[in-house]
């Protein structure tokens, strides 16, 4: 079995120039936390969470401080995000990430996905153009209903 | 790639029930999600016949737009999909099976801001770039010009597509006919209140279309009498198919799958008559079934519906 067997061929994906005010509203909107970002042949070129967010929102913490336990009040980050919201989804979307080819078996796709703790992999083609992306609910899925032999 | 634009998608929602009775609580036997719309309904035939598909659509938020989108990669459809703020178009269909009607509640639908239709447009533009055939067809959301037809085939013509296929009513059938689609078909229930006259025979179908041929459109498809369908091109030939078929058809996605039929026999390299003629026999396939889903077929047992169409040049 293929990755190509177990994608979904959901190539839904924003581009570079985003700004990042509207990828929170769309992420609020597809109830998702993570968004892919390609160019207009489909390149990934780098993908965004919310948790990307967070951090560029409070850089200073989050240089510092794997947390926000001593934040004293929303305030620093209403403005972090504020100032955020105007900027280009490019200037902090994570470029270095992970993508898989579609012809890359299962199994190496599990063990990059657990093994590296990824909730979301692009997947591409040749050419490194999205065809699809692989979620852990997609995943279990259709690992459920294969045939193991018993 | 066949590649299917529906900018007002619906999630139907299909609830089989014994006896509709107004004012009574009413529980169904059967209840399921099917993708819908007229764009969706054709990517998901077109699909069927293992023809590589994508389906562009402007959801609502939130569970419902996501779950339509899950539904065709089911299929194995690609999406590309932008999400408007309201709600996605519901279609609560319930099936009455103590007299076989179908009662159909539509809601009103997400709204499509400017910022909105500049992302779709965008979209669109990236998924059309190595299409064979663009659809589009059904209506748009509440916010969005009368022009997005036009605007869609205007620029699938400007990167290459050579083959743009619409259907709409109204305003928004004017407007895409005028950016010279390669085939149009109105949608004939609305023809009375928009071109002031109604199909009552062969004459009156020639007249809608060389309306929209003259308007812009290479080719028009436009239905009579629910079982013939005449093809006029710009060039002036006309071709009518007419379907043997004696007993009463369920006319429900019937539009789609011509269409569909059109896109799959383009697709496959045929000429628009040929392509018409299979899309005469999917049609016929469709509107024979008798389950509630337009899908519950066989791509082969289309070949034998294809014995039931007739088709006459006219002069």
């Amino acid at each position: 079995m293929r990755v190509r067997d177990v994608m979904r061929r959901d190539l839904t994906s924003i581009p570079p120039h985003t700004k990042i005010g509207r990828v929170i509203e769309l992420m609020e909107r597809m109830r998702i936390a993570e968004l892919i970002i390609t160019d207009k042949n489909f390149k990934v070129k780098g993908i965004v969470t919310d948790g990307i967010i967070m951090r560029a929102a409070l850089p200073r913490y989050f240089s510092y401080l794997d947390t926000t336990a001593y934040l004293p009040d929303l305030d620093e980050f209403a403005r972090g995000l504020k100032e955020l919201s105007e900027k280009e989804v490019s200037t902090i979307m994570l470029k270095d990430i992970y993508v898989i080819n579609e012809d890359t078996k299962v199994l190496d796709l599990v063990e990059v996905m657990v093994g590296r703790r990824l909730k979301i992999l692009p997947v591409t083609d040749k050419e490194g153009r999205l065809v699809g992306v692989v979620d852990r609910p997609s995943m279990f899925k259709k690992a459920l209903a294969y045939d193991v032999e018993e | 790639m066949f590649v299917s634009i529906t900018p007002n998608p619906a999630m139907d929602y299909i609830m089989i029930i014994n006896k509709l009775e107004k004012g009574k609580h009413v529980s169904s036997i059967n209840d399921y999600y099917s993708p819908g719309g007229k764009g969706i309904h054709t990517a998901r035939l077109v699909a069927k016949f293992g023809i590589p598909t994508m389906s562009v659509n402007a959801v609502g938020e939130g569970r419902i737009g996501r779950k339509l989108i899950l539904l065709l990669n089911d299929e194995g459809i690609y999406t590309n999909t932008i999400f408007l703020r309201e709600h996605t178009r519901t279609d609560v269909v319930i099936v009455d099976l103590s007299d076989r009607t179908e009662t159909t509640i539509t809601s009103l639908g997400p709204h499509m801001e400017e910022e909105d239709l500049k992302e779709f447009m965008h979209v669109v533009e990236k998924s059309i770039l190595n299409a064979e055939v663009v659809f589009m067809g059904g209506s748009v959301p509440r916010g969005a010009p009368s022009t997005l037809y036009y605007d869609v085939i205007s620029l699938a013509k400007s990167i290459g597509v050579k083959h743009c296929i619409v259907t709409a009513r109204g305003e928004l059938l004017e407007k895409a006919a005028e950016a010279k689609p390669y085939v149009i078909k109105p949608d004939t229930s609305t023809i009375k209140e928009y071109f002031g006259y109604s199909i009552k025979d062969l004459d009156g179908s020639i007249k809608i279309a060389e309306k929209l041929i003259e308007l812009g459109a290479e080719n028009a498809i436009v239905s009579y009498k629910d079982k013939n369908d005449v093809l006029v091109s710009k060039t002036g030939k006309k071709v009518l198919y007419k379907l043997k078929y004696e007993e009463d058809i369920n006319l429900f996605g019937a539009s789609e799958a011509l269409l569909a039929g059109v896109s799959i026999g383009i697709m496959k390299g045929h000429g628009l008559e040929e392509a018409t003629r299979f899309g005469m026999g999917l049609a016929l396939k469709v509107a024979t079934l008798e389950t509630v889903s337009i899908f519950d077929f066989s791509p082969e047992s289309v070949d034998e519906m294809l014995l039931k169409v007739e088709v006459e040049e006219l002069t």
